[in-house]
């Protein structure tokens, strides 16, 4: 011990003696060494405990996927009986009182579930439930963080757990725009009844990948559970307004006819064109004279697909209109008009022809191209 | 015992393929799993198969070109080989099927359903 205390002591009064420039070089240097010292353990000690959590993780997840796994068996074997009480004690032996392990079964369930339909993804969302995992989700629908409230949001549309309906229905009016898409996407399945509801009260904006979102949506889902779309055509916003006409059109709801004729005299100009454009797709005879009454106060963006709607719309009513149009100085306007009359077949190509002694250089252009494509199909049909 | 009938699964997501090699060993096939196209093609050029249970997007070699390979192969060309994709389109369905596909077969989907297609497809070609 003293040999220790003298050497000490020896190197001690040895720095001290020593000039000031070496005694600061000395310290920087112990204490980066040591910083060094501390750096390695903490490194060392952090990759021992992901190795650590990872083999943990590892172990129950092949515990739970050998459960989940014999499960679908038994699923698949016994259609007729209760699968779900047979292996329930199985699953409840498993340590759900530790965080993690409930949180690994949880996300297992989802997982298989979306990756199985029928029998099996029904029994996996009623094991879900006996597990009471759906706490979880209640839990995070209510978090105060974005990120996980949509998770959960995803979650219970996933597994269509109707009892949080009225939870996601709070969230439908949310003030962040993700967790609004979220919410009413999940409504939608929660609710087949009521699902779109919601239409009727939505102040902001649907953003147009919010209506692809929702759109993409809806083709998976049984339209003839679908309401008339054109109730909430007279919705003060615009792009309520919107949302419902690309879906009158997706899912031809002919009976929305009469209030599409009506937003014809809508202010903005993108609902009038759409508007324009399924009467035409839907060859709305009966909407012909309202076009005709609106075409003079439109824009020549508009114009254009009035005539083209009424060359879908076919009804011969409207050929001396239309030769009118043709024989205007615009070429937009005059190339719709003449394509019209070509749509409306011999009586309006009789017109065009008609006409063609007549017509400016350009105007006969078009019905030279024109009639040039007709040629040219009638050959390629006989070819 | 071995079992008479070889099926390969090429599945890059765990969960699938753990559920398929327990469901595919109970019916009491001898089961073979790869995670990727490489690790696919190297299995398939130790063993002889008789089914082949492929996914379109697989990592480095995908399951349409890996059809291709095992059907357009004389020493292969016998074996069964089921496509499975989580995009139903047409025109990936329509590709595996010219590539030489027997059967298409889109995720989500019913695990009884496939079994019983597997069932026959090994029945058909063993008959």
């Amino acid at each position: 011990m003293e040999i220790i205390n003298n050497y000490i002591s020896s190197f001690y009064w040895g720095i001290v003696d020593l000039p000031k420039n070496i005694q600061i070089a000395l310290v920087v240097s112990l204490v980066s060494f040591g910083l060094l010292i501390f750096f390695y353990i903490f490194l060392l000690t952090k990759r021992m405990v992901y190795i650590f959590y990872r083999s943990r993780d590892r172990y129950w997840n092949e515990q739970i996927m050998d459960l989940l796994n014999v499960f679908l068996s038994d699923v698949d074997d016994s259609l007729e009986s209760d699968p779900v009480s047979k292996v329930l004690p199985e699953f409840r032996k498993l340590p759900l009182h530790k965080w993690f392990i409930k949180r690994m079964l949880y996300q297992q369930i989802l997982n298989y579930h979306k990756n199985f339909t029928g029998h099996a993804s029904e029994k996996l969302k009623e094991l879900f439930l006996q597990l009471h995992l759906d706490e979880i989700v209640r839990k995070k629908l209510k978090s105060s963080r974005a990120p996980i409230k949509i998770k959960g949001i995803i979650d219970t549309a996933q597994l269509e757990l109707t009892h949080f309906s009225p939870l996601v229905k709070k969230l439908l009016h949310h003030p962040s725009a993700d967790i609004r898409i979220e919410a009413q996407a999940a409504y939608i399945i929660l609710n087949k009844a009521h699902s779109f509801d919601f239409l009727g009260d939505v102040k902001e904006p649907i953003q147009d990948w919010h209506q692809l979102v929702l759109m993409d949506l809806m083709v998976k889902l049984n339209p003839n559970q679908f309401p008339h779309f054109s109730i909430w055509l007279n919705s003060e916003n615009t792009s309520v307004v919107e949302l419902c006409l690309k879906l009158i059109r997706h899912f031809q709801q002919f009976d929305a006819i009469e209030n599409i004729i009506h937003l014809l005299e809508h202010p903005n100009d993108e609902i009038k064109l759409q508007c324009i454009q399924i009467l035409g797709e839907f060859e709305a005879a009966k909407a012909e004279e309202a076009l005709l009454d609106c075409y003079n106060r439109q824009i020549t963006e508009l114009q254009a697909p009035i005539l083209k709607a009424l060359g879908r719309i076919n009804s011969g009513n409207q050929l001396e209109f239309l030769l009118k149009a043709a024989a205007t100085p615009q070429f937009e306007i005059a190339y719709e008009a003449s394509a019209a009359l070509m749509a409306h077949g011999s009586k309006g190509i009789a017109l065009l022809k008609h006409y063609h002694h007549l017509a400016e250089p350009m105007n006969l252009q078009i019905i030279d191209q024109l009639l040039g494509e007709t040629n040219n199909k009638n050959h390629g049909n006989l070819a | 015992m071995e079992s008479p009938y070889k099926i390969l699964v090429i599945e890059d997501e765990e969960l699938i393929r753990k559920v398929l090699e327990f469901r595919l060993k109970k019916e009491g096939y001898e089961v073979y799993l790869a995670k990727d196209g490489d690790e696919a093609l190297d299995l398939i050029a130790q063993h002889r198969f008789e089914l082949i249970l492929v996914d379109v997007m697989l990592p480095y070699v995908g399951g349409l070109e890996i059809t291709h390979k095992v059907k357009s192969d004389p020493l292969t060309k016998d074996t069964s080989v089921i496509v499975l994709s989580a995009n139903g389109l047409e025109n990936v369905i329509l590709e595996a099927f010219a590539l030489g596909a027997d059967d298409f077969i889109a995720k989500p989907f019913n695990l009884p359903e496939l079994i019983v297609r597997i069932k026959k497809h090994i029945q058909q070609k063993t008959a």
